[in-house]
């Protein structure tokens, strides 16, 4: 049977396949000093978590995104805009229970010498992962979502573009900001990996729909050595590593494939194409996706995530080597139904020998 | 001098670019040739490289880049004179949604080209667009949604458009990652662009006609 799961699953997924309850958080209940991130975020991974194992999924993957250390209490800027453990502006929006990336802190020479980084080996600090693997790892495979630091870096820095015209105008100051933050997220990744987890999946994003952000020969110079130095350390710890990128990734995808990567999320629809992707590397690493979650899966009829659930099968599955996931994660706007639609397409059709 | 503009603009020179501009003005050139003569080019070769694949993000944003730094000295100059433009283009990135690198790479090709633009910036509520849109009587409306949470306020926009009976005269043309045609077309935009290259020629495509 082809194995399901998925990157993630907002609140509202959560609340509407499992009945239960999450947290969402805003500055009101900080003043009233009731409130520890930590701990929110500890419950909502778990309800996350067992809604994963109501729906019957294969594997759960828990972002290193999701989990702020106990009696973190974050700077508000405004009634929904924080600063986060790593120097990200987030902006959390009550309706849906989410929290997304708008800016960052590192502005000068001066921010980037006094920046830094959240210690991986903080007290606490994986309990979120090891929870995970104890209320759910008998049931089901747990994954973890971390970084090599490409895409943390530049959020930290307020942007992809700062960070662009840092790399042509202030080379030293990007290799820095960038040393600084893969360092951090190199002890991160090592940490996750040792509470119990049996797959790393990197998150950054590499690529937009026309090609990767930087042209293969800067992405060799500023993103291939961190890479490596995570998926080494993870083939010593015996773990898969899936690479998760949107975009078109063709021009860096033999990088990759070289750096040592196990899998690849999610070959974007409309940017790549995941059976020719099976096709030319189908023997070398595994393939996870890619229901369409920008169209199908919010908007789409019964019949047509059916349909979608065939094609990527179609593409993907001959021969093993695919997990059948969506196309990004089951954000907010996916229509809870389709999400059941795509789960039982996929337990119908998604049956070996192919 | 016009190469050197176009050169300045290929060669991303972010810290020089301001210099030459001003040797240009210098010169006698007016600001308006400055950048649809000569940066203007620039950018339609970066433009090309990009759509060509040779070219990445990282060059559309440095072309951008070094095009805002110029239009810093320029566009305090072009504000004040009347010139022959391809049409206002209104455009902003809808409620909700803070992202905008695209949105500003397309602000930027699009004056280089020679629009108008009003930029309204980011997390821009529908009767805000409606507002500016009245005001420009006929123009063209871009929008912008990087989060699939903020989709939906692009036909949140293009109702409240209807409702205010500016829908015939506006076009409307949607971007950023989120957004699929399929999205565009129940959402009744009049295009969807994957890029801002191609969304730049549809605009000018629309000008034209």
């Amino acid at each position: 049977m082809v194995p399901v799961t998925d990157l993630g699953m907002d609140p509202p997924i959560v609340e509407a396949v499992s009945g239960e309850t999450t947290h969402g958080f805003s500055i009101e209940g900080f003043s009233a000093g009731n409130i520890d991130l930590g701990d929110i975020c500890m419950k909502n991974v778990l309800a996350m978590a067992r809604a994963y194992r109501k729906l019957g999924l294969d594997a759960v993957i828990v972002s290193d995104e999701s989990i702020y250390r106990r009696g973190f209490v974050p700077r508000f800027l405004d009634e929904n805009t924080f600063i986060d453990e790593w120097g990200r502006v987030m902006m959390t929006r009550s309706e849906t229970k989410t929290t997304w990336w708008v800016g960052g802190t590192v502005k000068t020479s001066e921010d980037l010498e006094n920046y830094e980084p959240p210690d991986a080996n903080a007290p606490g600090r994986m309990e979120v992962f090891e929870a995970v693997v104890k209320e759910v790892g008998e049931d089901m495979v747990v994954a973890a979502g971390g970084h090599t630091g490409f895409s943390l870096a530049w959020r930290i820095r307020g942007g992809i573009d700062k960070y662009i015209v840092d790399v042509y105008t202030n080379p030293s100051f990007a290799t820095k900001l960038m040393d600084k933050v893969a360092r951090a997220c190199l002890e991160w990744d090592k940490a996750i990996m040792d509470t119990g987890v049996e797959m790393l999946s990197l998150t950054d994003d590499y690529a937009g729909t026309d090609g990767p952000f930087f042209s293969p020969k800067l992405f060799r110079e500023i993103e291939i050595p961190n890479l490596k130095r995570v998926v080494d350390e993870a083939k010593r710890k015996g773990l898969p590593v899936l690479k998760h990128t949107d975009g078109n990734n063709y021009p860096i995808l033999d990088d990759m494939i070289e750096a040592g990567i196990s899998g690849l999320h999610p070959m974007e629809p409309g940017a790549m194409d995941i059976a020719q992707v099976k096709q030319r590397y189908g023997d070398r690493i595994f393939l996870g996706g890619n229901v369409d979650c920008r169209w199908t899966l919010p908007y789409g009829s019964e019949e047509d995530v059916r349909t979608e659930v065939r094609r990527v099968i179609d593409a993907a599955s001959p021969g093993g080597g695919h997990i059948l996931m969506s196309s990004n994660t089951l954000h907010a706007n996916v229509k809870p139904q389709n999400v059941l639609t795509m789960i039982q397409e996929a337990r119908k059709y998604g049956k070996y020998p192919r | 001098m016009l190469d050197r503009l176009r050169d300045a603009i290929l060669n991303f020179e972010i810290e020089g670019v301001q210099k030459t501009c001003k040797d240009a003005l210098s010169l006698g050139m007016s600001p308006v040739d400055i950048v649809t003569k000569g940066l203007g080019p620039g950018l339609a070769v970066v433009g090309e490289r990009y759509e060509k694949r040779e070219y990445f993000l990282s060059e559309l944003v440095m072309a951008g880049e070094t095009m805002k730094k110029a239009m810093e000295v320029l566009d305090p100059l072009i504000n004040g004179i009347e010139h022959p433009s391809l049409g206002h283009v209104v455009i902003g990135t809808v409620k909700g949604d803070l992202h905008d690198i695209g949105k500003n790479i397309v602000s930027t090709l699009l004056k280089a080209a020679g629009f108008k633009v009003r930029d309204l910036g980011i997390d821009v509520p529908a009767a805000q667009f409606v507002k500016e849109c009245q005001a420009a009587e006929k123009c063209i409306l871009g929008m912008s949604a990087l989060l699939s949470v903020s989709m939906p306020e692009i036909g949140n926009v293009v109702t409240e458009l209807e409702k205010a009976g500016l829908r015939e005269q506006t076009r409307v043309i949607i971007g950023g990652a989120a957004v699929t045609e399929e999205f565009g077309r129940q959402a009744k935009v009049d295009a969807t662009a994957r890029d801002a290259i191609l969304g730049v020629e549809i605009c000018k495509g629309w000008s034209t006609s």
